[in-house]
């Protein structure tokens, strides 16, 4: 599913961005191999390529576009409820794509141990524009999960 | 298994070479959560979990100690503990701005997503010709 910058445009405001990221849920060697399988054969070339490795670069080489492949996303467990909440977009006339949870994508986003400004500013934008949408207990129950709630709710209060 | 607990049980093992008796202790929760909590970080080998030689009379002493990632897992949830917010105020306002707008572009039938993918696109032309430029 997609997290990051790209998921931003759905729940908050609109800026640019350059990396695409995305959470995988792999769990084996196995099912690694699978997927750089199909991304190499989809012109797609995987650089680091561990199951230990909580990233892997790929970069698609007919858009020179670098994508992040998340195994291990800041804040995000893979569980049933988080793969229950993600929602189904349409990126275009004939793509849909999964994107994380507008609540996932905050603990995400807060829980980066190299969080900047731009981060909070866009869970900023997400609890305005999500305000009455939000499921707060899950929200919140998540945030302290990741060890983020006091972070979470200074940007709230501010 | 939150991070809270799991930085709990490192930081009681960090500060001593604790037994499983001693970090319940320390900790003051139940013991049978203790066990329980310390096979998970066991598994995903933030500790590792010795069985101490010495007396030879009743159930066999374990000792619970910080592996390499699980002080890296502790330095990390720390940073993040402290990590004061970067953001001023007037950062906050103005994301809380943007994001009224992209309320009104919904609300008048405008897809963000394709706004954003237009903006990106506009902003890499940009990068990748100035790139170009600098080249030549």
């Amino acid at each position: 599913m997609i997290i990051g910058g790209y998921a931003l445009p759905f729940y908050g405001r609109i800026r640019t961005t350059v990396a695409v990221n995305v959470a995988v849920a792999i769990k084996t060697g196995e099912q690694l191999n699978r997927l750089l399988d199909l991304l190499q054969s989809a012109d797609f070339d995987p650089t680091i390529k561990s199951p230990n490795n909580p990233l892997i670069l790929v970069v698609d080489r007919k858009e020179k576009v670098e994508i992040e492949l998340w195994l291990k996303p800041d804040g995000i467990v893979f569980d049933d409820e988080n793969l229950r909440r993600r929602q189904k977009v349409r990126l275009d006339a004939n793509t849909l794509a999964w994107v994380v949870s507008a609540e996932d994508f905050i603990v995400n986003k807060l829980a980066r141990p190299d969080r900047g400004v731009t981060d909070e500013q866009d869970v900023k934008s997400v609890l305005v524009r999500q305000e009455n949408k939000l499921d707060k207990q899950y929200l919140e129950r998540r945030a302290r999960e990741a060890g983020v709630l006091a972070i979470l709710q200074t940007i709230k209060a501010l | 298994m939150s991070s809270d607990q799991r930085a709990q049980i490192l930081e009681a093992a960090a500060s001593t070479a604790s037994g499983v008796r001693d970090l319940t202790r320390t900790l003051k929760w139940k013991t049978s959560n203790v066990v329980g909590l310390l096979r998970k970080m066991n598994e995903e080998q933030l500790i590792e979990i010795k069985q101490v030689a010495g007396s030879k009379r009743g159930r066999p002493r374990k000792s619970v100690t910080c592996t390499p990632l699980g002080f890296e897992f502790l330095e990390t949830y720390r940073k993040l503990r402290t990590k004061p917010l970067r953001a001023r105020k007037e950062d906050l306002d103005h994301a809380a701005k943007d994001a009224a707008y992209a309320s009104r572009l919904v609300a008048n039938g405008h897809s963000p997503f394709q706004i954003f993918m237009e903006l990106n696109t506009i902003a890499r032309n940009i990068k990748v010709s100035s790139q170009t430029s600098e080249t030549v």
